[in-house]
């Protein structure tokens, strides 16, 4: 038998081919047959009836034999394509090789924007789309007690949410938790570690299952309970060597011993970076219902929603107003989404990041979509010589589409890189602290997101390009490669992109330029004290040895002499609540003579407790009256100084000195009045704040100050007179004053980093953008220069008339950006300290610059293009 | 022209013996058949229906090529020849099938035994 070599289904096959294979291949079946019955003696038609009988259902045949074929028809189609899309890649790659300038230029471009975008979308793909590590997420809500007045939700008391819990029917579990930093011995070594007081049921409620062990029973839960502690995996790991062999095991927390029953797992620590959790164990009858300290976490039962469970707490809530009007009046409850509690601060500035990012890949595009313009011009021929070699319209199409895909896939791989290290620190950045537990990392959703912008991008700059570039019918097409200059539709997409590319950039810079001033004004805060040559240095004193107050009153006063005493220091003092930062600390109480207000309107401050020399120390104004001293001891008259808002809130037009109010179960006389500080953050508002002497009511978790000379108060010297007194106390941390100031404002600072990086870059994109299209354009219309200049024209008028039609690009950039900055800016504005839209010298500067930028791009093309003599242009062509 | 006694052939098992039939070289449709038919000493009737259906199956499946020639008579043909694929199947399903045909046949000849 002899064979020719066609395979079947040869490329292109239609349907009608292949259903006539078919038939031709059964038709030889039964002429064979009816050949061999008519050899063995039928006659032909009883041949021809015997054959088609043994056949069977020939139509059923037809049909179902032809839909397999189809399908195999429709299979290997598809493979075909694959094939021509692969080799479409490598001519791509092939070409692009051949240019490298250009290529990698534009490759650079999309790694910036695809890089940056892929960044944002990784943040925000964890703050807002991802899952929440914990099994009940999103189910979870924060609960908050709300004052009027205030606009976020804060903590709650002990017996409030005793009656939330009891009360509820939209809850299935309420839990409490407190924060709280445990001194702890890690093979040896001092520290102190983040740490929280949980009710028992708080893993329960967030659905965290111990790694190993158990979490607290209801029993452990109470004041004089045998001491337990969970301890997180990490921890675990650094303690024990390894986590399984830890439960059972004593941790000493602040002196005491500890049984560890469970291990929480790595990544459900909760709250933020906690890695000790002890029972709350608070005394129902010690801690009364106006004391708040607690923060709360709720689980939303099965059917209830969101919204109807802060109804049911609405009513709790009015219920308890009325019950305990002391200190319940006009407070009501507020309930958000666990998820929303953690991100809410963050998502402003998220949202102004992520639209820079988007203005910047904007650039960038454009950017591309110039290049490709322009090389898509230079290969006019190549294109139309295929075209009447017969390639179709869509395959010329789709070559120009895969080159364009495959750069974008080139900028999209480097890009990843800029997401991998860029994720974190857009986090750190957009936030002050968001919680450990969410993790930025980049996964699978981030990089299909990587890949559909990098496909996406390549379509949106090659589509104008490839799509001009085949729909020229061939004649015009070869003959117009040989005419110079450009034709208007390229001039008008051209001048368009100078003019977007521009305005995009001064968006960006006006941006970055009220950034970076409100975190000037932000900077020059008058906070109340002296940043400079100050040190902090915390110790906690374990409950054990310090049980007694005397015993506490005694240490502080002895490290406070000590350190007085160390050559070089000027001042030094101790306080409960550090400035900016320390936490919050408000008290109720009553003015004397005044006993009516109550609830929600009762007076309240925030207030510590300091050591004679802390005023001294921290660089505090005294105002009137007199500081702390040695006279002002426990068992003497209980003394308080006022800060000037204090006294001019409670007691206004009057002296407040010998004034008196009534707190915890004394009346504490007022005996000085001191300037105020920023206690919570720097943009705190003027607030009431008040001190008593330390010695009156000594606390465990004291802050000392120390003010000198750089080379007196060092780290070492420090912890060296703590060790003096008590040698196994734990020093916390020793930090400088001016870095906990500019821990405050690390965030205002990074954001207005974050954005001048991307306004630099945006500047130098369209820089980048203008000059080639700028260079482009001018090299195109060298022929029509040579003509002017044999015309006479002299250089001085050719490069007039180049400038007038780029200054007008940059013109027409700065006031398409100026208008949009400006809207721009009125949003920004509620994110910065601060700033208003409308500080004019920000928007000249920022014009300034963009039009001295495009007038560098579009000057120096057009000097060399007025350089050149006539007769080179004429003849370049 | 159906016997009453004919065995009627299962869908798998028309696979393998087309298979089978393959392994000595390309054939046509129509060689096949008759191949199986005189093979079989006509114990094995094949509806054609069923062995066009087969082949293209195999075709589909990869285990089969074809490719377009000249018959004996000088007549267009698709010839079927079996791929590295169909040789490595045919391998398998004709094991398997001895192997279940022996132990049928075990069973059916085994005396009566307790059981």
């Amino acid at each position: 038998m002899r064979r020719t070599r066609r395979r079947a289904f040869s490329f292109p096959s239609t349907p009608q081919r292949v259903r006539a294979e078919l038939d031709e291949e059964l038709t030889f079946h039964l002429d064979s047959r009816i050949a061999d019955l008519v050899a063995s003696g039928l006659d032909v038609d009883r041949a021809r009836v015997q054959a088609l009988a043994e056949f069977g259902d020939l139509r059923a045949a037809q049909s179902e034999i032809g839909a397999i074929d189809a399908r195999r028809a429709r299979a290997a189609h598809r493979r075909s394509r694959l094939v021509d899309l692969w080799h479409d890649a490598r001519l791509a790659v092939r070409t692009l090789r051949r240019q490298r300038l250009p290529a990698v230029a534009a490759i650079a471009c999309l790694a910036l924007g695809i890089g940056a975008s892929t960044t944002v979308f990784s943040v925000g793909n964890t703050m807002l789309l991802r899952p929440m590590p914990f099994p009940t997420g999103d189910r979870l809500v924060s609960i908050g007690t709300l004052r009027p007045g205030a606009t976020s939700p804060s903590v709650a008391s002990l017996p409030e949410i005793t009656d939330w819990r009891s009360r509820t029917r939209t809850l299935s579990e309420v839990a409490a938790l407190t924060g709280a930093n445990f001194a702890v011995d890690v093979r040896g070594e001092k520290t102190s570690l983040r740490g929280a007081r949980v009710s028992a049921n708080l893993f329960r409620t967030l659905g965290a299952a111990p790694l190993m062990g158990r979490d607290f029973d209801a029993a452990e839960d109470v004041p004089g309970a045998a001491p337990v502690a969970m301890i997180g995996e990490g921890l675990a790991t650094r303690m024990f060597g390894s986590a399984s062999r830890v439960v059972g095991e004593a941790i000493s927390l602040n002196g005491r011993a500890h049984r560890i029953v469970g291990v929480v797992r790595e990544h459900l620590r909760f709250p933020d970076a906690a890695e000790v959790w002890v029972p709350l164990a608070a005394d129902p009858l010690r801690e009364g219902r106006g004391n708040r300290f607690l923060s709360v976490v709720g689980l939303l039962a099965p059917g209830a929603e969101l919204t109807t469970a802060q109804r049911d707490l609405d009513g709790i809530a009015a219920a308890l107003a009325r019950e305990h009007p002391d200190d319940n009046e006009g407070i009501t409850v507020q309930l958000t989404p666990l998820r929303d509690r953690y991100v809410a601060n963050a998502r402003p500035a998220f949202t102004a990041v992520s639209c820079a990012v988007l203005l910047m890949t904007l650039i960038a595009i454009a950017n591309v979509s110039a290049l490709q313009l322009a090389r898509a011009a230079a290969r006019d021929r190549e294109i139309t010589v295929r075209a009447a070699l017969g390639a179709s319209r869509g395959r010329i199409v789709t070559q120009l589409l895969t080159e364009s895909v495959v750069l974008a896939l080139a900028g999209g791989a480097a890009g990843v890189w800029i997401a991998v290290f860029g994720g974190p620190l857009l986090a750190r950045t957009i936030a002050r602290s968001l919680p450990s537990w969410m993790t930025f990392d980049v996964d699978l959703t981030v990089l299909l997101f990587t890949v559909v912008s990098c496909v996406s991008c390549g379509i949106l700059f090659g589509l104008a390009p490839a799509w001009q570039l085949a729909s020229r019918d061939t004649a015009t097409a070869l003959r117009r490669t040989n005419a110079p200059g450009l034709d208007p539709a390229k001039q008008r997409l051209f001048r368009a992109l100078v003019v977007c590319e521009l305005g995009a950039s001064f968006v960006l810079l006006v941006g970055a330029l009220f950034a970076l001033h409100s975190y000037r004004k932000l900077s020059q805060i008058d906070v109340g004290f002296d940043a400079g040559n100050a040190v902090t240095m915390r110790v906690f004193l374990d409950g054990a040895r310090y049980a007694e107050p005397a015993a506490r009153a005694q240490f502080a006063s002895e490290i406070e002499a000590r350190l007085q005493a160390l050559p070089g220091v000027a001042a030094a003092g101790a306080t409960t609540l550090v400035p900016v930062g320390g936490g919050i600390s408000r008290f109720g109480f009553e003015i004397e003579g005044r006993p009516d207000a109550s609830g929600a309107n009762r007076p309240n401050a925030t207030g510590s407790l300091v050591t004679p020399g802390y005023f001294r120390a921290i660089g505090m104004r005294l105002l009137r009256g007199r500081e702390f001293d040695a006279r002002d001891r426990a068992g003497s008259l209980p003394v308080a100084v006022v800060g000037e808002t204090f006294a001019k809130t409670f007691w206004p037009g009057e002296d407040a000195i010998g004034k008196r109010f009534h707190l915890g179960n004394d009346t504490w006389s007022i005996i000085g009045i001191v300037g105020d500080i920023k206690q919570v953050t720097l943009t705190d508002g003027a607030e009431p704040q008040f001190y008593r002497p330390e010695a009156q009511d000594p606390w465990e978790d004291l802050t000392f100050v120390v003010r000198g000379s750089a080379a007196a108060i060092t780290a070492g010297a420090l912890r060296q007179v703590v060790s003096e007194v008590d040698p196994a106390l734990p020093v916390v941390s020793v930090i400088s004053v001016e870095d906990h100031l500019a821990r405050s404002r690390a965030a205002a600072r990074a954001f207005g980093g974050l954005l001048t990086v991307f306004a630099v870059a945006a500047i130098v994109l369209a820089w980048i953008g203008v000059y080639g299209v700028s260079a482009y354009y001018v090299s195109k219309r060298t022929s029509e220069i040579g003509i002017r200049m044999a015309l006479g024209a002299d250089r001085g008028r050719v490069m007039r008339m180049m400038l007038r039609q780029g200054g007008a690009m940059v013109l027409g950039g700065v006031i398409v950006g100026g208008a949009l900055s400006y809207v721009a800016v009125t949003q920004l504005a509620r994110l910065l300290f601060d700033v208003r839209a409308s500080e004019p010298a920000l928007y000249l500067v920022g014009a300034g610059v963009i039009a001295f930028a495009g007038a560098i791009a579009i000057v120096i093309p057009s000097r060399r293009a007025s350089l050149v003599s006539p007769l080179v242009a004429l003849r370049s062509e | 022209m159906a016997r009453t006694d004919d065995l009627d052939l299962l869908q798998g098992t028309l696979d393998l013996l087309v298979l089978k039939t393959l392994a000595w070289g390309p054939q046509h449709g129509y060689a096949v058949a008759r191949w199986i038919r005189d093979v079989s000493g006509d114990e094995l009737v094949v509806e054609d229906r069923a062995l066009y259906m087969s082949l293209h199956r195999l075709e589909e499946r990869r285990l089969v090529a074809s490719e377009w020639g000249l018959s004996e008579n000088n007549r267009r043909a698709k010839f079927y020849e079996l791929t590295t694929a169909g040789k490595k199947a045919l391998r398998t399903r004709a094991d398997r099938w001895e192997r279940y045909a022996e132990a049928v046949y075990r069973v059916l000849r085994a005396p009566r035994t307790a059981v």
